[in-house]
């Protein structure tokens, strides 16, 4: 295990050294999502809503690099992230399917995703305007899997409770330059930590995964992050 | 004087056991302070009995203690004699060994009745006589507790059936939680005569009896043992019988979902072949580094996805891009030396730190 975490340790220890002038931003963010699984044609019920009938929380981490920054034109990232999303509920007596059984259901996913970022930064830079607004667009790879009361995954009808999804997404938010509340600790973060900049965000975010329109799951949809960002 | 010296010299090293149904319960290194001859209060654990109270079962079976002991001493230690009391009353004790002392725990009761709970307290004593003084004797005392009071039974048992398992709870009424040591759970299907044994953890008051077989009549109740291993009467006895659940997949699948699952990743499938190069890097990685949680994963899940990267040429080249960086780490991590190993990694360090400096300068 402790050969585990050296290789942890020297896989992300270049992204400490990224050089100023080439910009990245770390986030962590959360919110609460319900995928469209309900929306597939085929289906006669609502399965997500008689099983689940609730948001999951949705988390997730990502790591961005700056390709192109101009104080005019704004700047664009490249985003690559990963999250992790979990539901659960009850399963339903299979002679009784209305009659809920005590035997707990989870739908859990780990969405990965690459997007391309445009920040429109100038209000920042140029106005020293602690705002900056964003959007996002692209690709999504879900892993998926689904376990039954007791944590297993079970196959039915030739076909298998886990697997992936493709899809894309779009985003919209808004970033808050914490750095303006308190500037003594901002510089003091810069020279001990090599951060440029703190901010809180809130993006919506809207994804369609489904495999590009084949039958099956609908994992996307759409909901609200909220997050932390670093910018290095 | 002199007698002191002989005395700073003894050294006890005495260990209790208790004999109990073929088995031993050791409790080492109880050490005595050679002057007072008091228990030495920094040995490992002087009296295991005191966590562990003597239950009723033990006092049934008449529980046999030995005291076992070694003695070194000064030659001016004359005659050393050892007799166990209690009360102040000699034990009828058995001498197992030369240096062993047994009783039955029972019969040391035949005159004083037993409290339902308490201690009580057995003196090892030395006799001896030195070369200046005769009938010396020295004393050190085991305090053992003991509980025979059962404890109650578990009240409000449920059984909830579900797929191939039963849900039960309990209730504990009229019991000290802080005592009860374990839950044990008696089960038996229709078809069997003799029942089944599962241990809860103590202070739970749910169980999930498992891999049961659907529409089987189960027999279930369970008793309550408290730490010193009384046991309580069983509770009542209820039945249930497991039936088959939907989990969410097969409640969507019958509600004409057609997802069925399927990956898409794996090296083997984007470089073509299991024998490329890149492909044992990569194995040789993952079998020399990776935890084997990570890898027995891998196993269970794998096949599917690589069916899939396999029949596309653009998955594949897209799936070799992205292991690129991973093979030029896994070949760093196999093949580098130690000692550049270490030597990177101070590299890293010795940079960190100096554009931390640089910073500084820069703001300054």
């Amino acid at each position: 295990m402790y050969k585990f975490i050296i290789i942890l340790f020297l896989f992300t220890t270049p992204f400490l050294f990224a050089e100023s002038e080439h910009n990245s931003l770390i986030e962590t963010h959360f919110g609460f999502f319900t995928p469209s699984i309900d929306q597939e044609s085929s289906l006669t019920t609502k399965p997500y809503k008689d099983i689940f009938d609730k948001d999951g929380l949705r988390f997730g981490t990502s790591y961005s690099f700056e390709v192109f920054s101009q104080d005019y034109l704004g700047s664009f990232f490249i985003l690559s992230g990963v999250e992790y999303f979990m539901v659960s509920g009850y399963g339903r007596y299979e002679n009784t399917p209305t009659e809920e059984s005590q035997d707990e259901t989870k739908l859990t996913m780990i969405p990965i995703e690459i997007a391309l970022v445009y920040n429109l930064d100038q209000l920042q830079n140029l106005l020293n305007i602690p705002f900056v607004f964003y959007a996002k667009i692209g690709l999504n790879y879900n892993f998926w899997w689904i376990t039954n009361g007791l944590g297993s995954t079970v196959d039915y009808d030739n076909g298998n409770s886990h697997g992936g999804k493709k899809g894309w997404h779009y985003g919209l938010g808004i970033r808050f330059l914490l750095d303006v509340l308190d500037s003594d600790a901002a510089i003091n973060l810069d020279n001990q930590y090599g951060i440029n900049g703190s901010y809180i965000f809130i993006e919506y975010n809207s994804s369609k995964i489904d495999d590009f329109g084949k039958d099956g799951f609908k994992l996307g949809g759409s909901y609200l992050r909220f997050g932390l960002a670093l910018l290095f | 004087m002199k007698t002191t010296i002989f005395f700073l010299v003894i050294l006890f090293q005495i260990s209790l056991f208790a004999e109990y149904r073929g088995e031993f319960i050791s409790i080492n290194n109880v050490k005595l302070d050679d002057s007072e001859f008091l228990i030495d209060t920094t040995a490992e654990k002087p009296l295991d009995f005191e966590n562990a109270p003597i239950g009723k079962e033990s006092f049934d079976k008449d529980l046999k203690i030995s005291v076992n002991y070694s003695l070194n001493v000064g030659t001016d230690v004359l005659n050393p004699t050892f007799e166990l009391k209690y009360n102040g009353n000699r034990i009828d004790y058995s001498e197992e060994t030369s240096t062993t002392l047994s009783f039955v725990l029972s019969e040391i009761f035949t005159t004083v009745p037993i409290e339902n709970s308490g201690e009580f307290k057995i003196d090892l004593v030395m006799s001896y006589d030195t070369s200046l003084s005769q009938d010396q004797s020295k004393t050190t005392s085991f305090t053992f507790h003991y509980d025979t009071v059962a404890p109650s039974k578990a009240s409000n048992l449920r059984l909830i059936a579900g797929d191939k398992s039963i849900n039960i709870s309990w209730e504990y009424a009229n019991v000290d939680e802080s005592e009860i040591d374990k839950v044990v759970i008696y089960y038996k299907d229709s078809e069997s005569d003799s029942y089944t044994q599962k241990e809860a953890t103590s202070l739970s008051t749910e169980y999930k009896l498992v891999d049961l077989i659907n529409e089987h009549e189960y027999s279930v109740y369970i008793k309550l043992y408290d730490l010193a291993g009384n046991e309580s009467e069983n509770s009542e006895e209820l039945t249930a019988i497991p039936v088959p659940v939907d989990d969410f997949y097969k409640y969507y699948r019958k509600s004409g979902g057609k997802e069925d699952g399927g990956y898409c990743f794996i090296a083997t499938a984007a470089y073509g072949s299991y024998d490329d190069g890149m492909v044992k890097i990569l194995r040789n990685f993952r079998d020399a580094y990776l935890p084997q949680v990570f890898i027995d994963t891998y196993y269970k899940y794998s096949p599917p996805i690589a069916n899939i990267i396999a029949k596309s040429k653009v998955l594949s080249f897209l799936t070799r891009i992205l292991l690129e960086p991973l093979v030029l780490y896994a070949n760093f991590f196999l093949y580098a030396s130690i000692l550049f190993k270490f030597l990177l990694l101070f590299m890293l360090m010795l940079l960190l730190f100096v554009k931390t400096k640089v910073r500084r300068i820069y703001y300054v």
